[in-house]
């Protein structure tokens, strides 16, 4: 009979203590969310900002251990990428506008020939070709460790101040972030190899065009070989390969121009555009303009050039996606080569008259892309 | 060529089957006790249901992202090629991609038809679908 009462109140205190103990955990877990969550958060980086050293020291490696087949030492040259590690440009001023392009291409040319001379240290027994293709392997490599830098800087920052929103704005660019360090990483062996990109796309199309024509240099690493299409005379264009090389398409443009006393008739350029996403790889599209996406000297070269002279400008860019610009060129890319050509022949024969004289520049970067076929 | 890629942490794999065992097992142990005592509700019993319900649902969780983990760490397949044409007699000719090969050159490799040399009409990446290019 006594039993009875206190087993029902030892139950009931069972009861009570769990659901309290349950209430306690839920506000604990209320309390602590934003901690919690900036934990995981931070080990997410984390964990990406290991993969990200990963990457940048890999790509460095792989450049110092291939450039050390070219006259130094693994240990020399090791020296000489953490001199170049942080490399810099700083932009010109553009509070007062005036002459900024004209700074700029300064700037540009100076950072060229920078850049080539520590290439020519780093690597003295380098062809051209060979030497080129390693500067700008060692361009991926510095871009990769930039990347691992900034994103190490949030880290650090987010985990010494705990602050949620430093923590949250690198966790969502991440997935970007670790796509474009990819790339990067990826884009080192192409460089190595001398595989074409996805932004030689326009290099390919005017070889294709210049064919067995023979090409001379018009500007620096520009080279250009008059061919006849349908009539017309064609000066077609291209960076200067099979190294990784882009030139100076502005100058060379400007030169041609000038050097005809402006008697051009029409100015095509065929460049890698990046895709929006949805759209298909390898979508041509035609435009008008100056398809070029250098940082800004070279288009302003040759709009200012057209302008002066009143030529029309005609542009063809092919859509990739802008990591597949530099990674290895993908099939459906370098197949659309055919269609562009066709479409630059349709452009000249509807705009021009025979006997005209037109400019085609095949713009962007022509490693793994010769001068004529069958030859260098 | 990606020898960085390979290397498998088996420290964090360890780690990763021990919680996953870990949480199937305190989540059984919590549903067969909201379970056995489901002749009288209480809260407690229905406590434990919830917490085992949960239990199973993170380990199905864990064991899910280990899964993919494990798909990702897979070679990737891949290949460039490079496609000669011989200009004589017009023979198409596909092989992998060697390094100092560029489109336009007149290649060593010598025409199975005629014998003499091919150039090099194009290079390229073909990427099986699904799978993600390696250079
Ligand atoms: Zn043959």
């Amino acid at each position: 009979m006594r039993e009875g009462p206190i087993s029902l109140m030892q139950l009931g205190q069972s009861d009570w203590l769990s659901w309290i103990f349950f209430i306690m955990f839920i506000m604990m877990m209320q309390f602590y969310a934003s901690r919690l969550q900036a934990q995981i958060w931070i080990s997410e980086i984390s964990r990406a900002l290991s993969k990200l050293e990963e990457y940048s020291n890999d790509s460095a490696r792989k450049f110092v251990e291939e450039a050390s087949k070219y006259g130094r030492s693994q240990d020399e040259i090791r020296t000489m990428f953490e001199k170049v590690r942080g490399f810099f440009l700083i932009e010109p001023v553009t509070l007062d506008p005036y002459g900024a392009i004209k700074r700029m291409e300064h700037l540009l040319n100076v950072m060229r020939s920078h850049l080539n001379a520590t290439m020519m240290e780093i690597a003295p027994k380098a062809d051209g070709w060979k030497r080129s293709n390693l500067r700008d392997q060692m361009a991926g490599a510095l871009t990769l460790d930039m990347i691992y830098r900034i994103i190490r800087h949030y880290f650090i920052l987010g985990r010494k101040t705990q602050n949620l929103i430093y923590i949250a704005q690198i966790q969502m660019l991440l997935p970007e972030i670790m796509r474009i360090a990819k790339a990067y990483w990826k884009a080192g062996d192409a460089f190595r190899l001398g595989i074409p990109i996805g932004d030689g796309i326009g290099p390919l199309v005017a070889l294709r065009l210049i064919g067995n024509a023979e090409p001379s240099e018009i500007a620096e690493n520009i080279l250009g070989a008059e061919v006849e299409i349908e009539g017309r005379k064609v000066m077609v264009v291209k960076a200067k390969g099979p190294g990784s090389e882009v030139g100076r398409p502005g100058l060379a443009i400007e030169r041609l121009v000038e050097g005809r006393e402006g008697k051009v008739s029409l100015i095509v350029t065929i460049d890698a555009a990046s895709k929006l996403e949805g759209e298909p790889t390898a979508e041509i599209a035609e435009g008008i303009g100056a398809a070029i996406g250098d940082p800004g000297p070279e288009k302003y070269k040759i709009e200012e050039v057209a302008t002066k002279y009143g030529i029309p400008l005609h542009a063809i860019v092919i859509k990739e996606d802008h990591l597949d610009a530099i990674t290895s060129m993908g099939e459906e890319i370098a197949r659309s080569a055919d269609e562009v050509i066709k479409r630059v022949k349709a452009i000249i024969g509807s705009k021009t008259m025979p006997g005209d004289f037109v400019i085609v520049a095949g713009i962007g970067n022509t490693m793994g892309v010769g001068n004529k076929m069958g030859g260098a | 060529m990606s020898d960085g890629k390979k290397k498998v942490p088996y420290g964090f794999y360890i780690i990763w089957v021990l919680s996953l065992a870990g949480i199937l097992i305190i989540s059984t142990v919590f549903l067969y006790l909201g379970l056995s005592n489901l002749k009288e509700i209480t809260g407690e019993s229905f406590l434990n249901i919830i917490m085992g319900i949960a239990g199973l649902g993170i380990a199905a969780k864990v064991g899910y992202d280990m899964f993919k983990a494990r798909i990702s760490l897979k070679e990737e397949a891949f290949e460039v090629l490079t496609e000669l044409l011989c200009v004589i007699c017009g023979e198409k000719i596909l092989r992998e991609f060697k390094e100092g090969d560029y489109v336009g050159k007149v290649s060593e490799d010598v025409c199975p038809k005629c014998q003499s040399s091919p150039s090099i009409v194009a290079i390229y990446s073909r990427t099986p679908k699904g799978k993600e290019k390696r250079y």
